[in-house]
């Protein structure tokens, strides 16, 4: 007998903060306060310098393929053309995604880093805090087993004046300026550093690309991808030099030089809908947004990621906005020929 | 957009559990990655089978609703609960297995989604709670951990039950 069911419906307008998440380089999946210069490489990098090659699928199982193919389509040539940008963070009538809404191409972009080794440049929700010293730069606690959070006289938490006592820094900065937000030159351990020693004077922590740290070097709406954490009705699709610097950094090779034989170049590559590549991304289940990776040695504080799945919840289940304009960035598909 | 329904149907029918079935539940699902301040599903049911849900702004059929489940749509929202594995689960061990479990592989996820299950069991005033971050991920990388994947299911279920019992009322 079906129960007989008395509903009463409130919806109520839900005052929607999205609250800011209070390059150089940033951080690196598997790296910790027992292994901080741990740098994580995408799938397929063995040490040997060149063109490495990283497929991305769709699942054949995913919902959502024919909604979703365009913003795949438009991360992947994100990644690929590594292209720094400030101003990234684009709101409101600004952009094409509706009120109320996710950006699935922002958010895929932002897992898609995960996917091929990038971590957080913040301490995130997996330091256990709360909004907003989730804004300080990715650290380990260090040996007193707690995160120092100390402000610092500007009043910006993730800002280079930070006090954070025996923390232990996991975020690779610029050691001229310490400044996430732009990127010339060399991008290898003769110009990035992880060790506060190599912090540049008036400094006495790595800043991170959050967009309140972004107003202190004089850049707006600016905000590394990889920066957690995804706001309703905002465009973020375009990499952040901090987004930028830490592949980069990654590509001068085990050697952490650049210009040498082991330097490679990241080309991800689109596969369609199948099984079986290095990346897979899916639609389905009850998470919002998630990668995957599996992990493995190369040399010595090298690793690389042998197995990715970025997982996004469904679009019965989330308000994901999905892209349908192609980007006019260059894809190649697996195929080897460009649209 | 700020907008309010209230719709209020007749012909419902109340069966009061008797005291012998103190059973309740709250259960969340917390969505860390979302900035907006409102980022949880909430759904909560009293030992009268007084149902109230609320899915944040960025969720389809987004909203606070409430309605009323007799014994027998109660009955079948504990059974989902499967309560008998839920008790067998105990959140300090699982906390130390899934810790050992990452230690015995070079893996990682960025899911810092928060599953939280509160409830009290039938014929009892104790409440009990579980709470995992990232299960649907680590219920996908250890497949052989009973007590992440009971968890899982449950999860699943629930979220299948939601579905159903907004289906029914059509809330699109």
């Amino acid at each position: 007998m079906k129960p007989m069911i008395t509903i009463s419906r409130i919806v109520a307008f839900s005052s929607l903060l999205c609250i800011p998440l209070l390059s150089h380089a940033g951080a690196y999946i598997f790296s910790s306060g027992t292994s901080p210069d741990v740098i994580t490489h995408p799938s397929n990098y063995t040490g040997t310098g060149g063109v490495l090659t990283v497929s991305v699928c769709i699942a054949p199982t995913s919902e959502s393929i024919a909604e979703m193919t365009v913003s795949v389509e438009n991360a992947i040539a994100t990644w690929n053309q590594l292209e720094p940008t400030t101003g990234n963070l684009i709101f409101g009538a600004s952009n094409d995604i509706p009120s109320g809404e996710i950006d699935f191409e922002s958010t895929l972009a932002h897992e898609l880093g995960h996917c091929v080794g990038l971590a957080h440049p913040n301490l995130a929700t997996e330091s256990g805090l709360g909004e907003p010293d989730r804004n300080y730069t990715k650290a380990d606690e260090g040996p007193n087993n707690m995160f120092d959070l100390g402000i610092g006289g500007d009043g910006v938490r993730g800002s280079q004046d930070d006090i954070r006592g025996d923390d232990i820094n996991l975020h690779w900065f610029r050691t001229i300026d310490n400044n996430p937000f732009v990127m010339t030159g060399t991008v290898d351990t003769s110009t990035y550093s992880r060790s506060l020693l190599d912090l540049p004077a008036g400094s006495s922590f790595a800043a991170n690309a959050d967009r309140t740290v972004s107003t202190l070097f004089g850049v707006s709406n600016t905000e590394a991808v990889m920066q957690q954490g995804q706001g309703l009705d905002e465009d973020q699709r375009q990499l952040g030099h901090d987004d930028v610097a830490t592949l980069r950094l990654g590509m001068a090779g085990v050697d952490e030089t650049e210009g040498t034989a082991d330097d490679y170049t990241l080309n991800l590559v689109y596969g369609g809908v199948a099984s079986g590549c290095d990346i897979t991304v899916q639609v389905t289940g009850t998470s919002f947004a998630f990668c995957s990776v599996g992990g493995a040695g190369v040399s010595g504080d090298h690793l690389r990621i042998t197995s990715a799945t970025a997982q996004f919840g469904t679009a019965a289940q989330f308000n994901w906005y999905f892209n349908p304009n192609p980007s006019q960035q260059e894809i190649i598909f697996e195929d080897g020929f460009e649209i | 957009m700020l907008y309010k329904h209230l719709f209020v149907l007749c012909c419902f029918v109340v069966v009061p559990l008797s005291a012998a079935q103190a059973e309740s539940l709250r259960y969340e699902k917390i969505f860390n990655q979302v900035t907006a301040k409102d980022n949880r599903l909430i759904l909560s049911v009293d030992e009268n089978g007084s149902v109230a849900l609320h899915r944040p702004l960025f969720m389809t059929r987004s909203g606070d609703y409430q309605w009323q489940l007799d014994a027998q749509a109660l009955n079948t929202l504990w059974s989902l609960m499967d309560q008998q594995s839920l008790a067998q689960v105990d959140q300090a061990l699982l906390n130390r297995n899934l810790a050992q479990l990452k230690q015995t592989v070079l893996v990682s996820t960025s899911n810092t989604d928060i599953s939280y299950f509160e409830w009290v069991a039938n014929a009892s005033t104790e409440m009990h709670s579980l709470e995992v971050e990232g299960l649907e991920a680590w219920a996908g990388i250890f497949k052989d951990q009973s007590d992440l994947q009971i968890l899982q299911r449950i999860e699943q279920d629930l979220w299948q039950w939601i579905n159903l019992q907004l289906q029914q009322e059509g809330v699109q």
